[in-house]
């Protein structure tokens, strides 16, 4: 996906605490919805590269199915190891269109 | 008026050695530290994770004590499972982390990937090891688990006696406030400058209380409590609640903690002026009219547990202190290589209300405070050092803290050269009862 761009995505429709794989520009995308608002994550855990959508969502934390690294999807903050790195986030905005999906302002 | 009603015989079972002066090397000894690890933390039942945080297959936690890990988890079956979390295959951490969810148990070293069962399901490139792979005698190693109360225990003494047998009277006392119906409100660890026994031998005597509770004479009467000695080293408290401490004065009326109890349950303050040391007697009787309706039920325990706090100290290193609508657990963990540091656990529960118990009862629902019925999150894993409760940034209680204040220094003294052993009162039958026990398991005594 674009490093600048914003990117529109059809809404998902998610209940609360659950979340979904979304392909946008051919990069896996993670999202998921947590009181209400979506968060977006790259859909890749930063330790061994799995999907995290394969793993599990719970309250904001979302569970590698791997090796079992913590990410926060709010902010893709690392909360445990094995992994080490954060994972990208991305700022989504939700409208009658669906959801529009940017870079977060503090990336490289 | 006689206030003190009857309750069950004391308990006094007596240790497998005589009661000795404690010695101070055992909390300031890196090699009693090592003994530890090598005749007590392996032989004994060990309160490991909260049932709860089980619930899925494939949820897990690990338990670390000195250098061993303990794998816990939940299988497909819906049984609990333990394992020695080390691969089979070159002796790596297989789950480098406290707590998750896999889809299975992978080594993160070589991929070696074990079911929820511990069962060897997969080796990478297995064909290249020659003569194949046994995958029977290559699974994770089993340790003993079981659960009671909502509290999950593991044991890696293949000859230990069953968890009910190991935890004995002590659990009978506690098991009818039914931990595992609580909500579960805190869940912390702070990090001490002392030995793990200094902090837990802190929660084996009330000795301290006039000296550092100030507030616990208008709650208990410390003074009069019950010390009970069980089996396995374990121990028991039995506290007068809902009074004073008997040792002053009665004042005339209610403070205001006994007013508010007293309010909640329906009785009326001011017709305690002059005689707060009823209060105790009347609370029960309260209680069980007015539980229904607040939606709690109390059929299980006694008056007298209506009124009054327990406390049960589990050997080696867990306890609980259960009132009729909340308990804390506590645990306390050896560093794994300074015998001056340790880690202590809380975890705090609360009994929410419930409308089905008004609902059983005929009556309205009316709770005391309604936020309490509201779903509560399990709570975040809050860890800290003694710095932070010092400071005021963090608390456990304010008993809690008021302890952790001093212990830092009780470790300092227990280091010098002035320190040999214990002088204890008879009051701290406790603390005697469990380094007997201790002593007993680790062997150093050859009566």
């Amino acid at each position: 996906m674009s490093e600048v761009a914003t990117r529109r995505v059809q809404c998902p429709g998610l209940a609360d605490g659950e979340m979904t794989s979304v392909d946008v520009e051919g990069e896996a995308i993670l999202l998921c919805r947590i009181d209400g608002r979506y968060h977006a994550l790259r859909d890749l855990c930063t330790h061994a590269e799995q999907p995290l959508s394969e793993g599990r969502l719970r309250g904001p934390t979302v569970y590698c199915p791997l090796h079992g690294a913590r990410f926060d999807v709010r902010t893709g903050e690392v909360l445990s190891p094995p992994a080490t790195e954060a994972v990208k986030s991305y700022v989504v905005e939700e409208d009658d269109e669906g959801l529009l999906i940017s870079p977060s302002s503090d990336e490289d | 008026m006689n206030h003190v009603r009857a309750r069950a015989n004391v308990v006094h079972e007596p240790a497998p050695v005589s009661p000795r002066p404690i010695t101070a090397d055992r909390y300031v000894s890196t090699d009693w530290l090592a003994h530890e690890f090598d005749r007590l933390w392996p032989r004994a039942w060990l309160f490991a994770c909260l049932e709860r945080d089980l619930g899925e297959a494939g949820d897990y936690r690990t338990c670390d004590i000195g250098h061993e890990s303990i794998l816990v988890t939940r299988t497909e079956t819906g049984d609990l499972a333990a394992f020695f979390n080390v691969c089979q295959h070159r002796g790596a951490r297989v789950m480098t982390n406290d707590q998750g969810w896999v889809k299975n148990f992978v080594c993160p070293y070589h991929g070696w990937t074990y079911g929820y069962d511990g069962h060897l399901d997969h080796v990478p490139d297995a064909e290249r090891f020659a003569g194949g792979i046994d995958c029977e005698s290559r699974s994770l190693r089993p340790v003993r688990v079981a659960a009671l109360g909502g509290l999950v225990w593991i044991c890696m003494n293949e000859e230990a006696p069953p968890l009910v047998e190991f935890l004995g009277k002590a659990w009978e006392a506690v098991s009818p406030y039914h931990l595992e119906a609580m909500t579960l409100y805190e869940d912390q660890t702070v990090e001490l400058d002392c030995n793990w026994k200094a902090v837990f031998d802190n929660f084996g005597e009330l000795y301290h209380v006039d000296h550092i509770h100030p507030q616990h004479q208008f709650l208990f009467d410390c003074p009069t409590a019950e010390n009970h000695l069980f089996d396995y080293g374990h121990t028991g408290v039995v506290i007068d609640g809902h009074t004073v401490n008997t040792r002053n004065p009665i004042p005339t009326e209610p403070n205001a903690y006994l007013k508010g109890q007293l309010r909640m349950f329906g009785g009326d303050p001011d017709a305690y002026e002059g005689r707060v040391a009823d209060i105790r007697e009347d609370i029960p009787r309260l209680r069980r009219e007015a539980g229904p309706r607040l939606g709690w039920c109390y059929d299980e325990l006694s008056d007298l547990r209506l009124s009054d706090i327990e406390q049960y100290n589990f050997f080696p290193n867990t306890m609980i202190t259960v009132q009729p609508d909340d308990a804390i657990v506590m645990r306390a963990r050896p560093h794994p290589t300074d015998p001056n540091r340790c880690f202590w656990d809380k975890f705090t529960f609360r009994r929410q209300p419930r409308a089905e118990v008004a609902e059983r009862a005929g009556v309205p629902f009316e709770p005391h405070d309604p936020t309490d019925v509201a779903e509560v999150p399990r709570p975040a894993h809050d860890q800290f050092n003694q710095d932070d409760i010092i400071a005021g940034r963090k608390s456990m209680t304010i008993t809690i803290d008021q302890d952790i204040h001093l212990i830092r220094d009780v470790q300092s003294g227990m280091r010098s050269r002035g320190f040999r052993d214990t002088n204890l009162s008879d009051e701290e039958i406790r603390i005697q009862h469990y380094h007997d026990w201790l002593d007993h398991w680790m062997g150093v005594r050859s009566e």
